[in-house]
């Protein structure tokens, strides 16, 4: 049965592009300090808060306004489109 | 009929009123008495007043506009810049609460001011738009605490080293380098020997405080795993309770539990409060220790069935050289030391140490260690 990667996983895995190992930690705090959340329970409506706290931290941490609007446009692209990764079941190998 | 101006009136009005508004806003701003310094929602500092220009020997030409931690450094008590994800004014983002900080800012001369500064997020609507940092100059405080704490440093030195001078001929002279000795004369010595010991220890626990409070503990982090530490320090006591006929058991977590922390401070941490947990207890009771971990953070837990601690003598627990009336502390010994230095170890850490307890019931002392974003987050 083909599994659908959670909207957490898939901001985790956008994230770790920018952030590397720290992606998981750096963005279930954001969530659950922020938007004060389990983030397994993130949903679309939650993106833009999200991106919003994403985009001030992310500023602190690096002076290069490209890469945080590269960050924050990519998450900002998960509300647009709906994004699922299959996980192929042994026998499609 | 209508006045074909009224839109516009209000228009004006309203823009009046704006104006008047920003310019209450600034009054107040600029009134601060401390430096204050604002941070837009892109980390670039949009406002500052002259209290922080004139801490800094900045003009606001300078920095405004201008990418805060980039132009403003913060260094450690070590001179070493502090890292970007570990200024308070990220921490405040990551932490989603306000942070208060002891640290040193670099001014424009080149020289650098040790100030004291708290940092919130600004919210407007639900929204970040920034952040607000204060801080003071505490140059005078900190010259007032370094005098006071190298007195304290000297002094321990100047008695450590004759106090250690007579331990060494006192045990010469019981090891018989100076000839026989007889069985009164070896019960004196021998009383004087332990006496000098424990001045030998009252003095060391001086310097360790000295040297906490002076601010030069620099942790030594490294990714240890707590159980592993924790079997060690209750290996390395079990005589110690066994002579005291009680036990120690370790309600140890089936995983590891990892934490990034300085090991020998740490280790000293849990030594302390599980010896005091034995200390402070009848024989043939038993001391419980216990880690759980959460998303955040990790607490460990030493849990006793001993003489507990009045509710009078709550302010005397992390103080220095205080020591707890209770029945059995004629026997506990001690400089009254240990769990002021263990708290300033785990504050370090930006853990605490809490406690809950009833008199004649038995004592928890919880020590939480925060799992906190740090740099080798970043690059492990």
């Amino acid at each position: 049965m083909p599994k659908s990667e959670s909207l957490y996983q898939q901001v985790v895995d956008i994230s770790a592009e920018y952030l590397g190992p720290s992606a998981e930690r750096f963005i279930g705090r954001q969530i659950t300090v922020h938007l004060q959340k389990n983030p397994e329970k993130l949903n679309k409506r939650d993106i833009p808060r999200l991106t919003e706290w994403v985009h001030i931290t992310f500023s602190l941490l690096t002076d290069d306004q490209k890469l945080v609007d590269s960050f924050t446009n990519d998450l900002h692209s998960l509300v647009k489109t709906s994004k699922k990764t299959r996980i192929p079941d042994a026998q499609s190998k | 009929m209508r006045s074909p101006n009224k839109p516009r009136q209000k228009q004006l009005t309203d823009i009046l009123l704006l104006e008047e508004q920003k310019a209450e806003s600034d009054a107040l701003f600029l009134s601060i008495g401390d430096g204050a310094i604002v941070a837009d929602s892109k980390g670039n500092i949009s406002r500052i007043n002259n209290v922080a220009l004139d801490i800094l020997g900045y003009d606001a030409d300078d920095v405004i506009g201008k990418w805060y931690p980039g132009t403003i450094i913060a260094e450690g008590e070590s001179g070493h810049a502090i890292p970007f994800i570990e200024r308070p004014i990220a921490k405040a983002f990551l932490s989603g609460r306000p942070e208060v900080a002891r640290l040193y800012f670099r001014k424009k001369d080149g020289s650098r001011v040790p100030v004291s500064l708290n940092v919130s997020p600004v919210i407007l609507n639900g929204t970040p738009v920034g952040a607000i940092e204060v801080f003071r100059d505490i140059s005078q405080e900190v010259k007032l605490e370094r005098a006071k704490d190298e007195f304290i440093s000297l002094a321990s030195h100047q008695l450590r080293t004759p106090a250690t001078g007579v331990k060494q001929y006192l045990g010469m002279v019981l090891q018989g380098f100076a000839g026989d000795i007889t069985d009164t004369q070896r019960e004196m010595l021998t009383k004087a020997y332990e006496s000098n010991e424990r001045q030998i220890r009252i003095i060391s626990d001086l310097l360790r405080v000295a040297h906490v409070d002076a601010g030069k503990v620099a942790l030594k982090r490294a990714k240890v795993n707590l159980n592993t530490l924790v079997e060690d320090v209750i290996k390395e006591q079990s005589s110690v309770f066994m002579q005291r006929h009680q036990k120690i058991i370790f309600k140890k977590p089936d995983a590891s539990v990892l934490a990034y922390i300085d090991e020998d401070a740490i280790r000293m941490v849990f030594e302390n409060i599980i010896d005091n947990a034995g200390k402070y207890s009848p024989e043939d009771t038993k001391v419980t220790v216990s880690i759980k971990e959460s998303t955040d953070e990790i607490r460990i837990a030493v849990r006793d069935r001993g003489v507990g601690i009045r509710a009078s003598e709550n302010d005397k627990v992390f103080e220095k050289f205080s020591r707890l009336d209770n029945p059995l502390s004629v026997h506990a010994g001690g400089t009254g030391i240990g769990l002021y230095w263990a708290k300033k170890i785990v504050d370090l850490h930006r853990g605490d140490i809490t406690y809950e307890s009833q008199e004649n019931k038995g004592t928890t002392f919880t020590v939480r260690l925060p799992k906190e974003l740090d740099l080798n987050d970043f690059t492990e």
